[in-house]
């Protein structure tokens, strides 16, 4: 079941005419069909871990495989076109309409026409965009969010089994982002491809992340479960980083899945939350409706377990006898 | 003058046709030989300044001194005048098309060397395009300063309309000169009008409209 899609052995980059390495010998295996975040400050080696696998950069030295394959050894191009990428300013051709910019891949791969035309058909709407509204449209007459949705549709148009994205919400307001997320969250669900997702966002990470990598000068300070660095930060960086003293912030970027308890029978009255659903979410719905326990339900709404309150207290209250000095 | 247009037209005609002529060459000469350069120039890095550079020196030598200095080399006439527009043109139209070039936002090649594009691909289809806008603005001035040069080539016998200019000049024939003033005028009103509404065009396209 967990195969792996990328692997990075020893790998590390340093660009022509800089004295230190970008990216530091990172070891990193990340499975197919995972959504991983990697986490860290600007200058981190974040983007640059990411255009390493697909070789906007060539590593210094290290292999990295792409589904057991080295991508020192695939052609560039090739390589590329099998592999989603969505960057923060969008990257959409100006000059060209919203289906044009869409079909840019499937036209690489020499699609016919009625393909390519019903592939934007699908993924507009898979983007939530109205396909006969927006297809003839020109990016400068889109809203960001906007342009970043056909930005996302035109990574996913030939149906990668891996998407990069670079900071694809860093431009984007608040409320916007937050829609946005919930959406690749869907979507990723849906086309079940392999995402990696770079951001210096706290709460974006460990909201979206299966798992995330955080990155400090060029290394991988830890990779593990958004519950795990909350509950065992690797070092004084990750604790600083997850703003370990506020208990609050923390329970907004730890989700309800890692505490779950198994179903035991659930009163009738119980209140209902989702998977994927903050402790902070959580914490508020145990005080005002004034229950014991709540129901977690899967994406199809069949329940998937439960949380008691004294189970959330013990929870956090286990992750804040750590002690770290920064 | 309408008498004189009436008697020597095709003597006009003539010095008209060969004035847009060695325009049209230099330009388009100058055009293919400053692409070519630009392309070079993307592949090697460290042309960029060395060219520039040499292109800004060249631009400063004032146009009779390069023409007058052309002529032990290349001779009276055509030739040299030819030789000595493509060079200020060269200035001209490298400088454009690497400015237009510059303009392209780095984030859209990178989007579209991300997504697979070849090197060739992103060019045509992506660079060119979105840099088309300065590119033809260049173009425009290189029309412009060609009528004027090829004015002045005439004092070293390349014929044009500035034969018949300095010709009227010398022997006080006003119909001459004012015939030569209102056909460069003309030319280098019409270059504009033409090169700006291919400009506004190839803006529209670039920004999608």
């Amino acid at each position: 079941m967990s195969k792996i899609a990328i692997e990075f052995k020893n790998v590390y980059k340093k660009f022509d005419g800089s004295d230190r390495y970008s990216v530091e010998n990172v070891s990193l295996q990340i499975e197919s069909g995972a959504f991983v975040t990697i986490l860290g400050s600007s200058g981190c080696g974040k983007t640059t871990l990411l255009k390493l696998i697909n070789r906007l950069y060539d590593a210094t030295s290290g292999e990295i495989y792409c589904f057991g394959e080295s991508v020192s050894e695939l052609e560039p191009n090739a390589h590329r076109r099998g592999i989603g990428y969505v960057i923060q300013q969008t990257g959409l051709f100006p000059h060209k309409t919203v289906e044009q910019n869409i079909s840019v891949v499937p036209k690489l791969l020499g699609w016919p026409e009625e393909r390519k035309r019903n592939r934007v058909t699908e993924l507009l709407r898979l983007v939530g965009l109205f396909p006969e509204a927006y297809r003839k449209r020109y990016p400068s007459k889109l809203s960001g969010g906007e342009q970043q949705r056909v930005g996302l549709a035109r990574a996913l148009a030939a149906g990668p089994s891996l998407l990069l994205m670079d900071e694809p919400f860093g431009a984007i307001d608040a409320i916007t982002r937050r829609e946005l997320q919930d959406e690749i969250l869907r979507i990723k669900r849906e086309t079940n491809a392999t995402v990696v997702f770079v951001t210096h966002d706290v709460q974006e990470a460990f909201k979206l992340g299966d798992s995330v990598v955080v990155m400090h000068e060029g290394r991988v300070q830890q990779h593990a479960s958004p519950y795990e660095i909350m509950l065992n930060p690797a070092n004084a960086f990750v604790a600083s980083l997850i703003n370990s003293g506020n208990i609050f912030e923390k329970l907004k970027v730890m989700r309800v899945d890692g505490i779950l308890e198994s179903y035991e029978g659930v009163p009738n009255d119980a209140v209902s939350l989702r998977l994927g659903t903050s402790l902070a979410d959580l914490l508020q719905a145990f005080i005002s409706e004034n229950v014991e326990r709540i129901n977690i339900l899967d994406e199809t709404g069949a329940i998937a377990g439960g949380v008691s309150f004294d189970n959330l207290r013990r929870m956090v209250g286990r992750s804040e006898s750590h002690d770290y000095v920064i | 003058m309408i008498d004189y247009l009436q008697k020597h037209g095709d003597k006009v005609a003539a010095l008209l046709t060969e004035h847009l002529q060695i325009v049209f060459f230099s330009v388009a000469l100058a055009f293919a030989l400053a692409m070519s350069l630009v392309i070079l120039i993307y592949r090697f890095k460290f042309l960029y300044p060395i060219v520039i550079n040499f292109f800004n020196i060249c631009f400063s030598v004032p146009s009779l001194v390069l023409f007058t200095f052309l002529v032990p080399i290349s001779g009276l006439g055509i030739k040299s005048a030819v030789i000595a527009t493509v060079v200020y043109n060269l200035c001209v139209l490298t400088k454009n098309i690497l400015a237009g070039f510059d303009s392209v936002d780095r984030a859209i090649v990178e989007a579209a060397r991300g997504m697979g594009m070849t090197r060739k691909q992103t060019f045509l289809a992506v660079e060119f395009p979105l840099a088309l806008p300065i590119i033809i603005t260049g173009v425009k001035l290189a029309f412009i300063m060609s009528v004027s040069l090829v004015v002045l080539a005439a004092t070293i016998g390349a014929g044009g309309m500035g034969a018949l200019l300095f010709d009227g000049m010398r022997t006080k024939n006003w119909n001459k000169v004012i015939i030569g003033v209102i056909a460069v005028t003309v030319m280098v009103f019409i270059f504009n009008f033409i090169f700006s509404i291919f400009e506004k065009i190839a803006q529209k396209r670039a920004a999608g409209a």
